[in-house]
């Protein structure tokens, strides 16, 4: 039974396929979520109020349309067995996109249930290290990428399945560091969040630079795949390349944008709030006081 | 205690691993793999260049031996309405000749013999061979000298598949055969072979028996 998207040996068809492991996956990712949530939220959530306000319900809905959208027929299939464009496309999705909106449909006091001196709060406050962070992801990007991992793993559903997580715990990971939603879980600043945010467009030059100037098509599977619109094998993977930089490059630099404003906000309404105090005639910092 | 808490960590992505490459093996995953397995394979004995005489694109006889004589040769029999294996030999021999050096590529031949004739007529050919390489020589005929040619290789001729209207497969073989300069049959070149192999196969085909 074909369950997961796979490389297959028939030419490229727009003929509907199923995956219902797909479909399995994206309601496991709900259910676990609404689960959690619900088991959790008596005893954790502040009291009155929704445990999950609306606006984060809706973050974390639209994660999962786009997480099911990237995984599912046509884009899942056609990255995994067809064209190198569309499973960078993939990668772009499951590590730059869909986590973001995940990780802010997450209330802030879900990280907190897990306490500190427990397995899983030590692993979310180990994981919003930006070194580590850092570590992982690009861990997870350069074993994905390498070329005896895309041929084996893209060959099979349950390799496929693997790679396809893999990005997606790596892309959350990512993103732990900036949108941890609770301040005692990540207490990285601003600016160390803007420098993490650069320092993770690096390493992607790597396989980005591969793709885009080798002579010869990097994985067999591509290469020898049957060709769709006889878009050529070469021809794909310089896209491909380019789409790690200059698609993927951009989100990032977009969130960069977003935390610097942020960060001006934040600094912003303690100067007014500075004036403020000082016009009611208080010093507002007791060194600087006379 | 910490030992087998560590080897928990180490036995799992390895499962993980061998798990997925598992299907490797299996037959649906047929694909074929880089590396090897796709390396030109020599006959034991090499066989000497067919004598068969066809159709070309502009529509005039196509003495086989004659035509491609003093040229290295890379013999191949499909259809253009082959959805995988035909394109993909086509697109990756061309691929490697377009980064070859003009002095190697002037000493080979490519000839895409037809075994789907009637679709494929001498325009139909030479438009799709064009996509890969206007030098390519396509070459069509009569269903029973097309067959013959292949007979002629020591190849059983192709044959239609399972058929939904007029979309048909065929089914053929998906070697290239590559006969060196002296007019000998003395590789095949299975479907897998990849672009950077065909780069390093050419010149030395060409060369054969020297070194390039």
């Amino acid at each position: 039974m074909t369950w997961w998207c796979a490389a297959r040996d028939v030419a490229w068809s727009w003929t509907w396929q199923a995956y219902p492991g797909v479909w399995l996956f994206v309601l496991a990712v709900a259910g676990g979520f609404t689960l959690l949530v619900r088991r959790l939220a008596p005893v954790h959530a502040p009291p009155g109020g929704r445990p999950v306000p609306p606006a984060q319900v809706a973050w974390f809905t639209l994660g999962l349309v786009l997480l099911w959208l990237s995984t599912d027929w046509p884009v899942g299939a056609l990255g995994a067995g067809y064209l190198l464009s569309v499973h960078t496309a993939q990668w772009i999705l499951y590590t730059l996109v869909v986590p973001p909106f995940l990780l802010l449909g997450v209330p802030a006091w879900l990280p907190l249930a897990a306490p500190a001196q427990s397995k899983a709060g030590r692993l979310l406050r180990i994981l919003a290290r930006p070194f580590v962070a850092l570590l992982v992801t690009d861990a997870i990007l350069l074993a994905s990428h390498l070329p005896p991992v895309v041929d084996g793993f893209r060959r099979t559903q349950w390799g496929s399945f693997t790679v396809d997580l893999a990005w997606l715990i790596g892309g959350l990971v990512m993103w732990w560091p900036i949108l941890a939603p609770n301040p005692s879980i990540s207490r990285v600043s601003y600016p160390w969040k803007i420098g993490y945010l650069f320092l993770c467009t690096l390493v992607p030059i790597v396989p980005a630079a591969f793709l885009t100037y080798a002579d010869y098509p990097v994985y067999a599977l591509y290469e020898l795949a049957p060709r769709v619109y006889n878009i050529s094998a070469i021809s794909d993977q310089q896209a491909a390349g380019l789409l790690m930089k200059a698609v993927a490059d951009p989100i990032i630099w977009l969130a960069m944008a977003v935390v610097f404003f942020r960060w001006q906000r934040v600094e912003e309404a303690e100067d007014r709030a500075e004036k403020e105090a000082r016009l009611r005639g208080g010093p507002t910092d007791p060194v600087a006081a006379p | 205690m910490h030992t087998s808490r560590l080897s928990r960590w180490l036995v799992l992505p390895l499962v993980i691993v061998l798990a997925a490459c598992e299907g490797r093996r299996a037959p649906s995953a047929g694909r074929p793999e880089a590396g090897g397995a796709t390396a030109a394979r020599e006959f034991p004995n090499p066989r000497p260049k067919p004598d068969f005489v066809l159709t070309d694109t502009d529509g005039q006889a196509f003495a086989f031996r004659e035509g491609t004589e003093g040229r290295m040769t890379l013999l191949f029999f499909g259809y253009t309405n082959c959805p995988d294996i035909c394109p993909v030999h086509m697109a990756n021999i061309a691929a490697a000749l377009h980064k070859l050096p003009d002095e190697i590529v002037r000493q080979v031949a490519v000839v895409f013999v037809t075994v789907d004739p009637e679709r494929d007529t001498p325009a139909r050919l030479r438009e799709w061979l064009d996509h890969f390489d206007r030098g390519f020589i396509g070459l069509t005929g009569t269903q029973a000298e097309v067959d013959s040619a292949q007979v002629a290789m020591r190849l059983p001729p192709a044959y239609r598949e399972a058929a939904e209207g007029e979309a048909y497969f065929v089914g053929h073989s998906a070697h290239v055969i590559a006969f060196t300069k002296d007019g000998l049959a003395r590789f095949a070149l299975p479907f897998g072979t990849r672009q950077s192999e065909w780069a390093q196969e050419i010149p030395r085909l060409v060369a054969y028996p020297g070194q390039p």
